[in-house]
């Protein structure tokens, strides 16, 4: 049991889920979409169609948060940092040994493997993996291949703060337009209905008046 | 910031990045510009938005200390393993740290949330009521224009029901017809 546990908690996958910011966030607004409208309709004390309408909000909100986050923040802010960090620390020779972020992180991957299996997935993949001289010797040659950090944290330094400008700026903008005619599609919010102008109400009165001739 | 200093905070995320960095600053993000933008919405009534505004922000300021603390609590568990290798436990304590971030998210901060907005939504539902009450007050009809004694009328001898007579559509029927 404890060496199960053990094997669960070492787990080299995730281990690489847990070190990326875009991913473990992922997965975090992911749990609040399932947690809160959990929560939400578990409540005894509210009725049954306000639980629902705000379980239904809530789920819909986290989804929204979830899209806007992996459609629009992770490819900008991802390629975005590593760009802005390569101009900011010119000394530092680590970025210019990749293209791109994408490019940095393939290495990554590659550089924590053992190194029969890294040289067995370099020699499947070939051409696809487009390396400089000096990393392809850095994975054909060490046992443990140099893991450049600074590169690696400013890639997650940009994913925070796209995280942040996307889940807690631009989430809510895009939520507000997406979900409440998405609650009206569904059936959960009556559309609005133009307000009557003082004549109509009288007429809609005799219209409705139903005359009783009891005596 | 001076750029040495984001240097330094690169390296440090780049050797250990733990998933509570992220979340804890979306959190704090979140709990000063989710209301803000609720309390902005023209289209909600101003007690729902207080409401709403209010509940957003208390459960994001539960969730900070709830992410830190179940985070670190993960790793204090996992640290107890035993027959680890000191650079294993550390890559288990990493690991530990993402799953109690995961609990926290999934369950500890809804239940504490809940638990923490119970009192201040009655409050709330308490004072709308009271808003409630008063304009029903104020819209009523004055006691004394109801007649406190029915009068009862008595149908007279030769009362004939009119309802046959009566158009079917109510629409149709103009008041102050010949009958």
């Amino acid at each position: 049991m404890v060496g199960m546990i053990s094997n669960f908690l070492t787990n080299p996958i995730l281990s690489n889920v847990a070190q990326s910011t875009t991913r473990s966030v992922s997965i975090e607004t992911g749990m609040k979409a399932i947690g809160r409208p959990s929560f939400i309709l578990a409540d005894k004390k509210l009725d049954k169609s306000t639980k629902n309408y705000a379980a239904v909000k809530e789920f819909l909100y986290q989804l929204t948060c979830l899209g806007v986050y992996m459609a629009l923040v992770i490819p900008v802010f991802k390629n975005g940092a590593f760009a802005l960090a390569k101009k900011g620390f010119k000394d530092e020779k680590a970025f210019g040994y990749f293209k791109n972020a994408k490019n940095y992180l393939n290495y990554l991957k590659l550089s924590k493997m053992e190194k029969a299996e890294r040289l067995n997935v370099m020699q499947k993949k070939g051409k696809n993996l487009e390396f400089s001289e000096q990393i392809k010797n850095n994975l054909i040659n060490q046992d443990k291949p140099e893991k450049y950090s600074i590169v690696k944290g400013a890639i997650e330094l940009g994913n925070i703060v796209g995280c942040v400008l996307g889940l807690a700026i631009i989430s809510p903008q895009v939520s507000h337009l997406v979900v409440h005619p998405a609650l009206k599609l569904l059936g959960f919010e009556k559309p609005k209905q133009p307000a009557p102008t003082p004549e109509q109400p009288q007429s809609a009165d005799i219209k409705n008046t139903r005359l009783s001739v009891n005596a | 910031m001076k750029l040495p200093k984001i240097k330094d905070l690169c390296i440090k995320l780049g050797e250990s990045n733990k998933a509570t960095y992220a979340v804890v600053a979306i959190a704090a993000a979140k709990g000063i510009f989710r209301p803000i933008f609720t309390l902005a919405d023209k289209h909600e009534k101003k007690e729902t938005k207080k409401y709403a505004a209010a509940r957003e922000g208390l459960t994001e300021v539960v969730a900070i200390p709830t992410y830190l603390g179940v985070g670190k609590l993960s790793e204090v568990i996992a640290g107890k393993l035993k027959g680890l290798s000191p650079e294993k436990m550390e890559v288990a304590k990493h690991n530990a740290n993402f799953l109690g971030v995961c609990v926290a998210a999934l369950f500890v901060i809804p239940a504490l949330a809940s638990l923490v907005t119970k009192p201040f939504s009655k409050k709330v539902q308490n004072s709308s009521n009271a808003e409630h009450k008063l304009d029903i007050k104020e819209n009523a009809v004055p006691e004394n224009i109801v007649p406190k004694n029915k009068v009862s009328v008595k149908k007279p001898y030769n009362y004939v029901s009119m309802e046959g007579f009566l158009p079917a559509k109510p629409e149709i029927t103009k008041v102050g017809a010949p009958w």
